[in-house]
């Protein structure tokens, strides 16, 4: 025996209505996470466009504000779903066994995402285990339970989302859409208070946001300092050079009296370019530099090419891989300048890449040599 | 045992190919996750990994639950009728607001990223009093407004009769 439950909020009609929402937030939530997972460790069938220059700024920005929004609307879900937990007889058989004991993976594993997303939004890492991959599998977990969980509840989410059965329970209604609307007004809050370190026209309400856009070296947030990335020392040396090669014509070291004088030339171009880091806080800066697509030009490479941006910095994200659609695209800069001024320390002095749809982590910083691959 | 209502459902049928096919489909792909994630064993800690999920379940389903049960019941008691819903809007608008700020919050996130100014900026405790402040002010607005009847006069005539039929002392969990 339990509690009894007698709210006329809940109902197989809320249940269904907030699981179809809960749904829809976890799948749009699959779909981004997965594709920034396709982005930064590409498979050979994958080619990710550099155009447009916001696509992965809005489709990193759904994953996190999606999983900011499910909070409110996962938990009204499982109060309403809640009074089952203590259903009499337990089980009825095998199937029903088996649809229950997914239900362990499921919630468990979609508490687990939203509480690990929002800690590493944070910085907090405090689980012991490593958030990409523990997050990354979790999901597909959390996806096949949902699939076995979909597949047994779909007759009664037909049943209780048919129209015949909103006229049954006026008293019912009432009480289902006051609960609706004040899980809208919880997960309304909760974005109006945080999304604006993605979507601009709200920046001045993200106030609960652990990133506010213009706050930062040179007006824009800063994800690895140079400090912590063990770069500082590195960065004043007079006899620093950017080593170019690998499959080219000609191996060249610029040092950055050489760039700026590509800068002054016809290599030289400005773009208005997102930084958009994973982690959800993306923002629009000013960026100015030498063409990525001339540079290679210059060196002979070929045209198809991809190439390897390596960093001063040692370590997890030291360089990334260049795909030949965004190596040769127009704005792809070397940046030497950010928002009028040369690039400060944080910010990736002397040289950083900056790309038209990449994640932040592969806008390699402090850069030290490319390699045409 | 449930509430007339919950017994009033009845059970759905597990049974058919839909519901093969979906088992046989999801548990494909959930065991492809857990096969990967103990794979990546090394990084994914699969007993820490256990641990957290099954702390979560058991923390929301035998304290966090409960407590809002308790607190839909306190307040269907304690609040008159009018001020229900908005004194319900505002907790669990604040609620959801304090769970999702502890992060930010407890600020641990300044300590792992020494020397980076635009990590964790804001002035969080006072942040939230603010935002906790506003949500209030509509509670108060929205309370004001159904008590002096704004409420029967908005929601559809469809509705109406059935509101004023219900019984109102019943007592009932949020």
């Amino acid at each position: 025996m339990g509690p009894t439950f007698t709210s006329a909020a809940r109902s197989e009609r809320t249940t269904s209505m907030l699981g179809v929402a809960v749904g829809v937030l976890f799948g749009v939530c699959l779909a981004t996470g997965l594709l920034s997972h396709l982005i930064q460790q590409p498979p050979d069938w994958f080619a990710w466009p550099s155009r447009p220059v916001w696509l992965y700024r809005w489709s990193q920005g759904l994953h996190v504000f999606c999983g900011i929004a499910a909070i409110p609307v996962l938990l009204a879900k499982l109060w309403s779903a809640y009074p089952n937990l203590w259903r009499w007889p337990p089980v009825r058989g095998v199937a029903h066994a088996i649809e229950r004991a997914a239900i362990v993976p499921l919630l468990g594993g979609a508490l687990l995402l939203l509480v690990t997303g929002l800690m590493n939004i944070g910085y907090w890492y405090g689980w012991g285990f490593d958030f990409i991959r523990t997050h990354y599998w979790t999901a597909w977990i959390v996806t096949g339970a949902l699939v076995v969980h979909l597949s047994a509840k779909l007759p009664v989410l037909r049943r209780a989302l048919a129209r015949q059965h909103a006229a049954a329970d006026m008293a019912g209604d009432l009480e289902r859409r006051r609960f609706l609307i004040t899980t809208g007004v919880a997960a309304g809050v909760l974005l109006l208070t945080t999304a604006g370190s993605a979507f601009t026209p709200l920046r001045r309400l993200a106030v609960l946001s652990p990133r506010r856009q213009g706050v930062g070296p040179q007006d824009l947030p800063v994800n690895k300092d140079a400090r912590s990335a063990g770069v500082a020392d590195k960065l004043d040396d007079p006899g620093w050079r950017l080593a170019v090669g690998g499959r080219v014509n000609r191996t060249v070291r610029l040092s950055l009296a050489d760039l700026r004088a590509r800068m002054a030339g016809p290599m030289g171009h400005a773009a208005r370019l997102p930084i958009a880091c994973v982690e959800g806080w993306s923002q629009e800066a000013h960026w100015r530099g030498v063409r990525l697509r001339d540079l290679l030009e210059e060196v002979g490479a070929p045209a198809d090419a991809a190439v390897r941006i390596q960093s001063l910095q040692r370590g997890g994200y030291s360089s990334a891989l260049l795909n030949p659609a965004h190596a040769r695209d127009p704005d792809t800069l070397l940046a030497l300048e950010l928002n009028g001024a040369p690039l400060h320390p944080d910010h990736g002095f002397p040289v950083r890449l900056i790309a038209p749809s990449n994640p932040g982590v592969m806008q390699t910083k402090w850069l030290e040599s490319m390699t045409v691959l | 045992m449930s509430g007339p209502r919950a017994a009033a459902e009845q059970p759905e049928p597990l049974a058919g190919w839909r519901w093969w096919t979906g088992l046989a489909a999801g548990g494909a792909v959930g065991l492809f996750g857990l096969a990967g994630l103990l794979r990546d064993a090394t990084k994914t800690m699969p007993l820490v990994w256990l641990a957290w999920l099954a702390g979560l379940l058991l923390v929301h389903d035998f304290v966090l639950a409960p407590l809002v049960l308790l607190a839909g019941r306190r307040l269907r008691k304690w609040a008159p009728e009018a001020w229900r819903w908005p004194i319900q809007v505002g907790l669990i608008t604040s609620g959801v607001l304090v769970l999702a700020s502890v992060p930010v919050l407890y600020g641990v996130g300044r300590r792992t990223q020494p020397g980076n100014a635009s990590v964790l900026p804001g002035h969080y405790p006072l942040a939230l009093a603010g935002v906790l402040l506003v949500v209030w002010l509509g509670v108060l607005a929205l309370g004001i407004w159904s008590s002096t009847g704004g409420h029967r006069r908005s929601s559809s005539p469809r509705l109406s009769p059935a509101w004023r039929r219900r019984p109102s002392r019943r007592t009932r969990c949020g």
